[in-house]
């Protein structure tokens, strides 16, 4: 497992270039600046992870990672070029390259244009940005779905109305 | 109790939208449809559409798992000839709509949209036979038949709007000869699902929903 602070100190010259040349070049982008905190790390575009990530700071991720990623609590950003294969646990997250994996997001889950997933996604808000490419599932409102068991059927209210078919004229 | 069917016109803005790229057509058997989910209930929904915003939007108003699998085409491309057996089939919808057996789905709610017109009839009747292992008993499945002797030559690109309105996206002019389903064709198409409603719609499609 990769602890994003350790993972920060251990190569921190190369994580503080990478972090100030990509914030720089990320809100250059104007691509949700409002969503990326000044605190934010980047794992660059050269750089190739296979494991867990974890951390307690927003990550925008431009290179390749593999394996798992969980920011509770922060926003992952994986930027346009980047590909990932991983599970991702954050508050908000936002697609803008090739992902490959589910996300479960607590606050929102965005896919833009040049987003590209496969994987399933729970989170309350979904947004997929026109020409964004998305294949699997949206589970929403998690909190208020009850909690039901997969081998008994689900009650749905039908309309109560005539079983005949009728042509509308 | 029998409840009138109610037709939804489209507004002045609607047609004022029409633009060069779709038209909003009223789909009122969707709109009951719609109207009739519950929302204390968690529901499971399959839209074999490629996924888009009108449908995430909409059915973030309920508690649902929304299947999108975006497999219209790899669907399209499937002949009684390439998959010649049901084990061949099998496999096929599994790798397109990624449904396992050790994860059950109870799927209460599927939209094919226009593509029964355009699947091969095996592979329809495979699709259905498939999806059966996924459904709920009260599984409702809605479609579009084109009732036109031609229609466009590739399905049409619908989107969910407000309302049971449906915005279809032009499709070029080329056409193909139109399978022209009745009634009772699409019922052995579809065994066993049974026609509860149909609708023809000012646009030449005939709105279906049908039932287990």
């Amino acid at each position: 497992m990769i602890d994003m602070k350790q993972f920060k100190e251990s190569v921190s010259s190369k994580i503080k270039t990478y972090h100030v040349q990509e914030k720089s070049e990320f809100q250059d982008k104007k691509t949700n600046a409002s969503s990326v905190q000044n605190n934010a790390v980047a794992i660059g575009s050269s750089i190739r992870i296979k494991g867990d990530v974890t951390g307690d700071e927003d990550l925008i991720i431009l290179g390749h990672v593999d394996g798992t990623i969980n920011m509770k609590g922060h926003n992952v950003t994986i930027s346009k070029g980047a590909k990932v294969h991983a599970n991702i646990v954050a508050n908000q997250i936002i697609v803008e390259g090739e992902l490959s994996g589910d996300m479960n997001g607590d606050e929102k889950v965005i896919i833009r244009e040049t987003g590209n997933v496969y994987g399933n996604i729970i989170a309350p808000r979904v947004t997929l940005e026109d020409g964004a490419m998305f294949k699997g599932s949206i589970e929403m409102e998690p909190l208020q779905v009850k909690t039901v068991s997969n081998n008994s059927p689900i009650n749905i209210t039908q309309n109560k109305e005539s079983i005949d078919l009728k042509v509308a004229p | 109790m029998h409840v009138p069917y109610r037709y939804i016109p489209l507004t002045k803005l609607d047609q004022q939208n029409n633009q060069d790229t779709g038209y909003a057509i009223s789909s009122p058997i969707l709109f009951d449809l719609l109207n009739g989910l519950s929302k204390e209930e968690h529901h499971e929904i399959l839209d074999i559409l490629p996924a888009n915003q009108g449908v995430i939007d909409l059915f973030s108003n309920f508690c649902c798992k929304l299947y999108l699998p975006g497999c219209l085409q790899e669907l399209r491309g499937m002949t009684s000839e390439k998959y010649d057996t049901a084990n061949k089939l099998h496999r096929a919808f599994t790798r397109t709509l990624g449904f396992h057996k050790k994860r059950r789905e109870f799927l209460n709610v599927i939209f094919l949209w226009d593509l029964p017109n355009y699947l091969d009839k095996q592979v329809m009747k495979g699709l259905i036979e498939y999806l059966s292992q996924h459904m709920h008993e009260k599984v409702k499945l809605h479609f579009y038949i084109h009732i036109k002797q031609q229609m466009p030559a590739s399905p049409g690109v619908y989107s969910m709007m407000p309302e049971g309105k449906v915005w279809l996206e032009n499709s070029s002019d080329a056409t193909v000869k139109s399978p022209l389903y009745f009634q009772d064709a699409l019922q052995t198409l579809l065994h066993p699902f049974k026609v509860k409603r149909s609708m023809l719609l000012s646009n030449g499609l005939q709105e279906y929903i049908l039932e287990l």
